[in-house]
C-alpha cells in the first residue's frame, strides 16, 4: 500500500444532480486492488475515503471514484465545486476493509444510497468470476438512483426498496428468509440501515462471519501528543516527552522491550499497564486486553501511568 | 472452537448403510420441537451423489458424516461454503496415521509406533494433526545403526 | 556478487527466542535475485520434474490467487530486475522474458489453456524462493497452494488445505504466541509485505530437505565431529516475506532459502560470537526441535576453536 502519492483527474461524470463521478489516473503504475477497496484523498479540509468503483480485473492504470454532495463545505464539496480534469490529488491506498470472500457460493448485497458504491465494483468482479449475486437496494427514487443506467445491465438480480421504513424492513426479511449454505451477505449504507440488515440476519440464524459490513478501521493517529509520566516495574520513572514514544523511552533507558513494526500492527512491543489512563492507537490488541496492555510504539499514558516490563519480551 | 450440536436448528445426518443404526440414534438424540433433523442413507459415501443435497441446505445449518469416505464428502461441503466447523464426521475408525514418507494413510488402533503399510518405514505418529486428512503426522524413526 | 555477502545473518542479539520479528518491507517485494539464480532455478525445476506431487499441491479455490501471483511477480521481476527480466502487455496477451535462462513465457490472464502448468507452478519456476498461498477465507487463514522444493523438514502434501494455526502445532511452546501472529496476519494491509528471518542448520549444503527424504538427510546429524563441522554444518536462513495480494485478499507467503558453510562463518568474527552464544543459550526443547541436539556438543567444540583461534572472548 503506498504512502502519499499524486493522481491526475483524468474525467469528471454527473451521475445525478447530486453526484459524480471521477476517473483519476497515473502517469506511473497504479497498484492493482481488490472489489471493496477504498482510496484515501487527502483534501484541503482533512482525509476522505471513497470506494473505488471500476471492475479490478479490468483495470486499466486507473481509479473510480462516485462522491455524492452532502454539504456545503465538506470534501464532497470541494471535489464538486473546485476539481476539474487535469487537477492533481494527493491520495493514499488503496486499501480495503470490505473484502470479498472467494468461498460464497451466492452473495447477496444490501445498499442503501451512496453506499452503492463498494457494490460498484464487486458485482463486475463476481460476473466475471461467473459467480452469483443480487442486489437489494433501497432508494428514494427508482429512476433517479445514483447508478441507474449502470444496474440495468443486472435487472434479473437487482431489486430496488423505495417504500417506508417498515416496508423495507419487511423486504429484507423476505429478501434473506429461506436461504441455503454458502450464501454471503454485504451490507453498505446509513448505520441505521446497516443495523436493521444486520439483526434480521442475526433472527434468521446467519452465522455472523458470512455477514459482512466494513470491518475494522485503522485506529486514528494520536493528534498533538502530550508527555506522560510512566512508572516502570514499581520502581523507576520516566517522563515520555511530547515527540518520542513509550518504546523508545525505555529502549533507551536499556529495558528489553521487543519490537518490529513501530506502527502498532505486529503486537511485538506490548506492556502490561497495571494503573492509570492509556490512549490505544493500535490496530491489534483486541477490546479485553486493551484492559491491560498497550502497545508501547504507538499507544500513549495520559498523565501519570504505571506498566510492567518483563524481563524477556516474546509474545 | 465447535459448538454444541444443540445449538443448530437444522441438522443434516448422511450416512453409509453400515452406519446406519448409529446414524439413526443421533438423529432421535438431536431431534426435537426446535430442530430439525434430517436423515439420508446412502450407499456409500463420498460417491458424488449428496452434492445437490448438500447445496439444498439452509444456510446456519450442521452437518454429520457417518460412514467411511466421509472425508470426501466434507470437502465437497466445505467446497459448496460450509464452514469446517460446522461438519461433525462419526466414524468408528480408530486413528489414521499419515505417513510423511509416502503420504499413505494407516488406521491405527492405539498411538505406538507401527510400519507403514506401503513404505515399510517405521513410524512413530504425532500430536500434529490435520482436519484436512483427519489424520496424524507420522514421522520416520531413526535406527542409529543405520548408515 | 560472492554468497557471504548477500547472505541474511539473522541474528541480531545473543539469544534466541521465538519473537514476531516480521518488519515492513519497502519497496514491497516479494523475491530477490542472488547470485546462485541460475543453479537454484535449475535445481528447483529438477526436483519438480521428479517430484512434482511432493513440490507442487493446490486447491481448486487458489486459482485466482495463482493468476493474481503470477502477474505480481512478474512484474516485480521486471520493474526490479530490468536487465534479467522483461514484461510485455498486448491487451490481455502477457509476454514475460527471462534473459538469465533464455526462455519466454507468453499467456494470456485467467487463461488455463494459455499455460502448461497451474500459475503458481509456472511462476514458481522463474523464482529461488518456495511460494505459498494462504487463503483468507471467513472460517480461518488456509494454505491452498503450494510450490515447496526447499522445506527445512516438512511437508507440503500434509499441510496443505491446513489452517494456519495447526499447521504450527509441532513448533514447541507456540500456541499462544502463534495465535497472535495470525492476528497480525489479517491486520496486514493490500499490496504491502512483511519479512521476516527464521534460522536452522542443516547438515551438508543441501536445500531440498522435505520431511519426506529424511531418512537420507537426517542420519547426517550423527556425522557432525569437531573437525568436520566447519565443511558439513551450513547456518540455513528462510527470508520469509509475506504479501497481501490486493485482488483476491489472500496472503502470499514466499520463502527464500540461504545456506552458509560455518567455515564462511567463522571468518565474520561478530557472526561468530552471535552465533555462538545464541546456539549455546538455545533452550533445550528449540535445540531438539531444530535436530541440533544431537550434535551440539561437537558444534560449540568446533565454533569454541574458531573463537580461540581468532583470539575472540566468549
Ligand atoms: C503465513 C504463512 C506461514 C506458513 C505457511 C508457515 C508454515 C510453517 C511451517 C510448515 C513450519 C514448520 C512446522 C513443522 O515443523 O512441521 C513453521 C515453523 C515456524 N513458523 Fe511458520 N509459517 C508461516 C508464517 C509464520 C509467521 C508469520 C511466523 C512468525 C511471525 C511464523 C513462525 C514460525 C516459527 C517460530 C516456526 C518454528 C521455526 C524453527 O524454530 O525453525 N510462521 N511455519
Ligand atoms: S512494534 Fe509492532 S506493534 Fe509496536
Ligand atoms: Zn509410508
Amino acid at each position: 500500500m503506498k504512502d502519499r502519492y499524486q493522481v491526475k483527474v483524468e474525467q469528471i461524470k454527473q451521475v445525478t444532480p447530486q453526484i459524480k463521478a471521477f476517473t483519476l489516473s497515473s502517469e506511473t503504475a497504479v497498484d492493482p486492488f481488490g472489489a471493496g477497496a477504498h482510496l484515501t484523498l487527502h483534501l484541503p479540509m482533512g482525509d476522505r475515503q471513497y470506494s473505488l468503483i471500476n471492475n479490478p480485473l479490468e483495470m486499466t492504470n486507473d481509479y473510480q471514484i462516485a462522491v455524492k454532495k452532502v454539504s456545503a463545505n465538506g470534501g464532497s464539496h470541494y471535489l464538486h465545486e473546485h476539481l476539474e480534469v487535469g487537477d492533481s490529488v494527493l491520495v493514499s491506498g488503496p486499501d480495503n476493509y470490505f473484502p470479498v470472500h472467494l468461498e460464497a457460493q451466492h452473495v447477496i448485497f444490501f445498499a442503501a444510497g451512496i453506499g452503492i458504491t463498494p457494490f460498484l465494483s464487486m458485482m463486475p468482479y463476481l460476473s466475471t468470476l461467473g459467480k452469483t449475486f443480487e442486489l437489494h437496494y433501497a432508494v428514494k427514487n427508482v429512476e433517479s438512483c445514483p447508478f441507474y443506467e449502470e444496474l440495468l445491465k443486472y435487472t434479473e438480480q437487482v431489486f430496488f426498496y423505495s417504500g417506508s421504513r417498515e416496508e423495507k424492513k419487511k423486504q429484507v426479511r423476505e429478501a434473506l428468509e429461506n436461504r441455503k449454505i454458502g450464501t454471503h451477505v454485504y451490507v453498505c449504507g446509513p448505520e441505521t440501515f446497516m443495523e436493521m440488515v444486520v439483526d434480521t440476519t442475526r433472527e434468521l440464524r446467519f452465522p455472523s462471519r458470512v455477514v459482512h459490513e466494513e470491518r475494522f478501521r485503522p485506529a486514528a493517529k494520536i493528534r498533538n501528543p502530550k508527555p506522560f509520566r510512566v512508572t516502570v516495574n514499581g520502581g523507576d520513572e520516566l517522563l515520555v516527552k511530547e515527540n518520542e514514544s513509550l518504546l523508545e523511552r525505555l529502549l533507551d533507558e536499556g529495558y528489553p522491550v521487543s519490537y518490529a513494526c513501530r506502527m502498532g500492527i505486529c503486537g511485538s512491543c506490548e506492556v502490561t499497564v497495571c494503573g492509570g489512563e492509556v490512549i490505544h492507537s493500535d490496530t491489534f490488541l483486541t477490546e479485553k486486553e486493551k484492559e491491560n496492555k498497550m502497545l508501547s510504539c504507538v499507544s500513549r499514558g495520559v498523565g501519570e501511568i504505571a506498566i510492567n516490563v518483563v524481563e524477556t519480551n516474546s509474545m | 472452537m465447535k459448538k454444541a450440536l444443540k445449538t443448530y436448528r437444522h441438522v443434516l445426518i448422511i450416512s453409509d448403510h453400515v452406519h446406519r443404526e448409529r446414524a439413526k440414534c443421533k438423529q432421535r438424540e438431536l431431534q426435537n420441537r426446535d430442530r430439525f433433523v434430517q436423515l439420508k442413507v446412502i450407499s456409500q459415501l463420498g460417491d458424488g451423489t449428496v452434492e445437490a443435497l448438500l447445496s439444498e441446505q439452509p444456510i446456519g445449518s450442521a452437518l454429520i458424516l457417518c460412514g467411511e469416505g466421509a472425508l470426501e464428502t466434507e470437502r465437497v461441503a466445505v467446497s459448496l461454503g460450509y464452514a469446517r466447523n460446522d461438519i461433525y464426521i462419526e466414524t468408528q475408525q480408530q486413528m489414521r496415521a499419515f505417513c510423511s514418507q509416502c503420504h499413505h494413510i494407516t488406521s491405527l488402533v492405539t498411538h505406538e509406533r507401527f510400519v507403514c503399510e506401503n513404505c515399510r518405514n517405521q513410524l512413530e505418529p504425532s500430536e500434529h494433526y490435520s482436519s484436512y486428512h483427519r489424520a496424524h503426522l507420522a514421522y520416520p524413526v531413526f535406527i542409529e545403526s543405520d548408515d | 556478487m560472492s554468497s557471504k555477502v548477500e547472505f541474511p545473518f539473522p541474528f541480531t542479539s545473543d539469544h534466541y527466542e521465538y519473537t514476531n520479528n516480521s518488519s515492513p518491507l519497502i519497496p514491497a517485494r516479494t523475491v530477490t535475485v542472488s547470485s546462485n539464480y541460475v543453479e537454484e532455478v535449475r535445481l528447483k525445476r529438477k526436483l519438480l520434474e521428479e517430484n512434482h506431487e511432493r513440490c507442487y499441491r493446490s486447491l481448486p479455490i487458489s486459482l485466482e490467487s495463482q493468476w493474481e501471483t503470477l502477474l505480481l511477480v512478474f512484474r516485480e521481476l521486471a520493474t526490479y530486475e530490468p536487465e534479467h527480466f522483461s514484461f510485455k502487455r498486448r491487451g490481455n496477451t502477457y509476454v514475460f522474458t527471462n534473459h538469465l535462462l533464455q526462455e519466454e513465457e507468453t499467456f494470456v490472464y485467467r487463461d488455463h489453456s494459455s499455460i502448461d502448468f497451474e500459475p503458481l507452478d509456472l511462476v514458481g519456476r522463474h523464482v529461488q524462493e518456495d511460494l505459498i498461498v494462504m487463503g483468507d477465507r471467513h472460517d480461518g487463514l488456509f494454505l491452498e497452494a503450494g510450490q515447496l522444493c526447499f522445506p527445512s523438514n516438512w511437508s507440503l502434501t500434509f499441510v496443505l488445505g491446513m489452517e494456519f494455526k495447526t499447521i504450527h502445532t509441532p513448533v514447541p511452546a507456540i500456541a499462544e504466541f502463534i495465535e497472535k501472529v495470525e492476528r497480525f496476519i489479517t491486520r496486514i494491509r493490500p499490496n504491502t509485505a512483511w519479512e521476516r528471518k527464521n534460522w536452522s542448520i542443516t547438515i551438508s549444503h543441501k536445500l531440498d530437505t522435505p520431511l519426506e527424504t529424511y531418512s537420507d538427510w537426517g542420519k547426517l546429524r550423527y556425522h557432525v565431529t569437531k573437525e568436520n563441522a566447519g565443511e558439513l554444518v551450513n547456518l540455513r536462513v528462510e527470508v520469509q516475506r509475506l504479501f497481501r495480494l490486493p485482488v483476491t485478499n489472500d496472503i502470499l507467503f514466499s520463502i527464500h532459502t540461504y545456506l552458509l558453510p560455518l567455515n564462511e562463518l567463522v571468518a565474520n568474527d561478530d557472526w561468530l560470537k552471535k552465533f555462538y552464544t545464541n546456539v549455546k543459550t538455545l533452550p533445550q526443547e528449540l535445540a531438539d526441535y531444530k535436530g541440533i541436539s544431537l550434535y551440539k556438543p561437537e558444534l560449540l567444540g568446533f565454533l569454541e576453536k574458531a573463537l580461540k583461534r581468532r583470539k575472540i572472548e566468549r
